[in-house]
């Protein structure tokens, strides 16, 4: 399919503070004019030096702060983020590296985390782990829901944070790879009915690796 | 307006205790005279030397559960060291400062270095504390000390015991140290962000495990004022009460539970806000226990009112 | 870990003591150990989320005077009891108050409770202990059921309750993942404040149950009954690996650890060590414990 899932057109922003205002009296851009085209089904990767945006750009991706110029269209339809709720609401979100999730809990505690099942107010542990087993294998992953969260690898983590957290785009920010072989599940599987697209932002890597996706370079400009 | 005046009374802790002092004078009687004035003081000096250890520890964001019973500790050594061993005057006053200074060293190091969170290592220190202070005195209190260790803390000039201005000149030194000197300011970022305050280049280990020293030198050193006032040696002196009070008294002062904000001159209105209180209580006939309910009430109202405050901001 | 090396520690120097592993004088300690045992469940909880709970001594000093004065003014025993627990929960849910809505941190909070109820329990009978309580009150703290006290059963009762929550409603679930990640639980849509408040109140509840236990085995109100058992609580937990650092911690666990403490505590007076020495030894107990749990966490952190 070729249609155009997400455009971004012309992102220019200013240096901003805290909470997302450009700094009064300074003209210093971390990003000019800056377009992004991504398709259903793409993964891109996302890279560039350090302060040379890459971050800034996905937090306007996500609703965190506005754009200063420019525009953002999904399937064609312009949006204005007021905030990252209303990214969420159209299906931009983010796995972050610091996963929201509780390590001291096991993998199916912290699926069912606010909607426990329940036999008149006792949890009921059968169906809490048949769900759970049946959700992971379901989407192909081997992960045992008895296992405490701490003690699976990072990349069984992320995948139980997306669990958790089902969306339809995906902004990833990872330091370092978290596996090809992952990926690919994600977007043969897609997580609940909609497939992932999700987008990288790899950090700490010296050399782009040669991969076959889409790669983006961002430039420090100043 | 001069800039020091100005600074004081933003110090809310200042205007309580002016506010105090006129509902005092106004609806107690005998509260108003010299010699109250001069009861108050006594009364205020000892707890005020050790507000100011406390203040400090206060600050870097910990507390110290076994500042009473350092007291305690340090009553029953004076008592060892004045009447059973015969120690000359000069040794059981060093002694006695260093062995509070013992105490924090290890309250410091077990905080700092063992990670072990500050509330549970000075509840433990201080139970310790407590149970060999009770072994030591096996019971007995030690009385009728030498005039000669008397005099460091009863001698009256001006009508105010010495103890009076060896808190008046503690509380200057505390002052200058956390409000003008390298020392305070890294306690303070030590407080607020004690990560940052590290990778700024700032010792902050040493400033940590100093602040326990300190608080707990100025600790023994109270708790010897005190043997000396009461003319008794107990390791029943201090204890649990009196950290609490001290708390209360910072708190009320504006000292942060956070750490970083502290305030000597803060303090010591807090602890004169305490003994004004327990004052009119006293000549008011007011059942004492009701008095430690109350004081319990007022740091309430003193956190409330603090935390709503910055709420607000 | 650390409640096998309690146990371990438990028969080595239960062992050679005469007198000490008799029927009789372990149902004896598990009776003198129900008291720490009660607040153990309580403080268990309270940990878990980060928390401690200080006002323990100040709560099993108030609570049981306010249902002893009810008692010996004519109130039915019921009332009195029901009471007097009613306390306890009150003010455990200020603490719960204090902390959730107002961000107090819990050492400060719960140790003014504590002072202020302790002043209370001073205030309430001007200093002086009560006692003379009807026989039937008397008997929960003293009588037997089938050859074991009274109190055991009620350490038990409270035990299990503790138990179920903790590990068999969703209430404990989110109770653990507030300890190990609030932020998460916030996103989740559960209310922090509630559950804080609960185990607060819970808190509370069990202290308000140690004390007029307690003071039925004693038949006096001691205004300052409580103050043995802060500490030893705290022990209790931590020997029986609640983790300070949250998240971590069993009910079971904790009354293990309740046991060693009790034990340590019966084996020293068999042997004639002093209260206060053996006060030294728990509070190097749990400096320790504290101590040597945060190496081994730093230890499976770095190996991870």
């Amino acid at each position: 399919m070729d249609e155009l899932l997400l455009e971004m057109r012309g992102i220019t922003k200013y240096i901003y503070d805290s909470s997302g205002r450009p700094i009064r009296g300074s003209d210093v851009k971390i990003l000019d004019s800056v377009s992004f085209d991504l398709r259903q089904g793409e993964v891109h990767v996302l890279v560039g030096e350090n302060g040379a945006g890459k971050s800034t750009l996905m937090k306007i991706l996500g609703g965190i702060i506005p754009p200063d110029q420019g525009s953002i269209l999904l399937e064609g339809v312009p949006v204005d983020f007021a905030g990252p709720r209303e990214a969420r609401g159209k299906g931009i979100a983010f796995i972050h590296q610091e996963l929201n999730l509780c390590a001291n809990l096991d993998v199916a505690h912290n699926i069912f985390l606010g909607r426990e099942p329940t036999r008149s107010g006792i949890l009921h542990a059968r169906e809490l782990y048949g769900q759970a087993r049946a959700l992971l294998s379901s989407l192909g992953f081997s992960i045992d829901p008895t296992v405490r969260l701490g003690k699976l690898t990072t990349a069984h983590q992320q995948i139980v944070d997306l669990i958790v957290d089902p969306v339809d785009l995906a902004a990833q920010s990872v330091q370092g790879a978290s596996g090809g072989s992952h990926g690919s599940n994600c977007r043969e599987r897609g997580l609940d009915s909609s497939s992932p697209e999700p987008c990288e932002i790899k950090e700490n890597i010296d050399i782009p690796a040669p991969c076959s996706l889409p790669i983006h370079a961002l430039h420090d400009n100043s | 307006m001069t800039g020091a005046a100005q600074r004081v009374l933003k110090n809310g802790s200042a205007l309580i205790f002016v506010l105090l002092a006129l509902a005092g004078i106004v609806f107690v009687r005998s509260f108003a005279s010299l010699e109250n004035a001069a009861i108050i003081a006594r009364q205020a000096a000892i707890p005020a030397i050790a507000v100011l250890g406390m203040t400090m520890v206060l600050m870097t964001g910990g507390i110290d559960l076994s500042l009473g019973f350092v007291v305690g500790l340090a009553s029953t050594a004076t008592g060892f060291m004045a009447k059973v061993w015969g120690f000359p005057v000069g040794v059981t006053v060093a002694a006695t400062v260093l062995l509070g200074s013992l105490v924090g060293l290890l309250n410091g190091a077990v905080v700092q270095y063992m990670k072990v969170p500050a509330f549970i290592t000075t509840l433990g220190t201080g139970y310790i504390l407590y149970g060999v202070s009770q072994l030591m005195s096996a019971g007995n209190v030690i009385t009728r000390l030498p005039p000669s260790l008397l005099a460091v803390g009863r001698t009256e000039l001006l009508g105010l015991p010495t103890s009076v201005f060896i808190a008046v000149g503690m509380a200057g030194l505390a002052w200058f140290f956390i409000h003008r000197s390298v020392f305070g300011r890294a306690l303070s970022a030590f407080g607020f962000n004690a990560r940052a305050a590290s990778l700024s280049g700032l010792r902050t280990a040493r400033v940590n495990v100093l602040t326990y020293v300190l608080c707990s030198s100025l600790a023994a050193l109270a708790g010897l004022l005190l043997t000396i006032r009461v003319n008794a040696a107990q390791p029943n002196m201090g204890g649990g009460a009196f950290t609490f009070e001290i708390v209360t008294a910072a708190i009320v002062g504006g000292t942060s539970l956070f750490g970083g904000i502290g305030s000597v001159i803060g303090s010591i209105f807090g602890v004169l806000i305490i003994k004004i209180i327990e004052n009119c209580i006293n000549l008011l006939n007011v059942s004492y226990h009701l008095y430690l309910a109350v004081q319990g009430g007022i740091i309430l109202a003193v956190i409330v009112m603090d935390r709503l405050r910055s709420r607000a901001t | 870990m650390v409640p096998v090396l309690g146990v371990a520690a438990f028969a080595a120097v239960g062992l050679p003591i005469p007198h000490f592993l008799t029927a009789g004088n372990l149902l004896n300690v598990i009776r003198q150990s129900s008291i720490i045992g009660i607040c153990s469940v309580g403080m268990t909880m309270v940990i878990v989320i980060l928390g401690i709970d200080l006002s323990i001594a100040g709560l099993i000093a108030l609570c049981p005077m306010v249902s002893g004065l009810l008692m010996l003014h004519g109130v039915p025993i019921t009332a009195s009891i029901l009471t007097g627990i009613a306390t306890g929960i009150g003010l455990g849910l200020f603490n719960g108050v204090m902390v959730s809505k107002l961000d107090v941190p819990p050492f400060i909070t719960t140790l003014v409770v504590g002072q202020v109820a302790q002043g209370l329990a001073l205030i309430m009978n001007n200093g002086r202990s009560i006692g003379g309580f009807p026989a039937a009150y008397v008997n929960i703290g003293n009588g037997m059921l089938l050859g074991i006290p009274i109190s055991d059963y009620l350490m038990v009762v409270m035990m299990g309750i503790g138990i179920v929550i903790m590990q068999f409603t969703p209430t404990g679930n989110r109770i653990y993942a507030l300890g190990g990640n609030e932020t998460v639980v916030r996103q989740e849509g559960i209310n922090v404040d509630r559950l804080k408040l609960f185990v607060y109140a819970f808190c509370g509840f069990c202290a308000a149950v140690a004390g007029i236990l307690l003071s039925a085995q004693l038949d006096t109100v001691h205004p300052i009954q409580g103050d043995p058992y802060q500490l030893d609580t705290i022990a209790a937990c931590v020997i029986g690996g609640v983790s300070l650092a949250g998240g971590e911690g069993r009910v079971a666990l904790a009354i293990v650890g309740t046991l060693v403490i009790g034990s340590v505590r019966n084996v020293l007076d068999l042997l004639g060590v002093h209260p206060f020495f053996q006060n030294v030894l728990v509070g190097a107990i749990i400096i320790l414990v504290v101590f040597a749990s945060g190496v081994s966490r730093q230890r499976r952190a770095a190996r991870a």
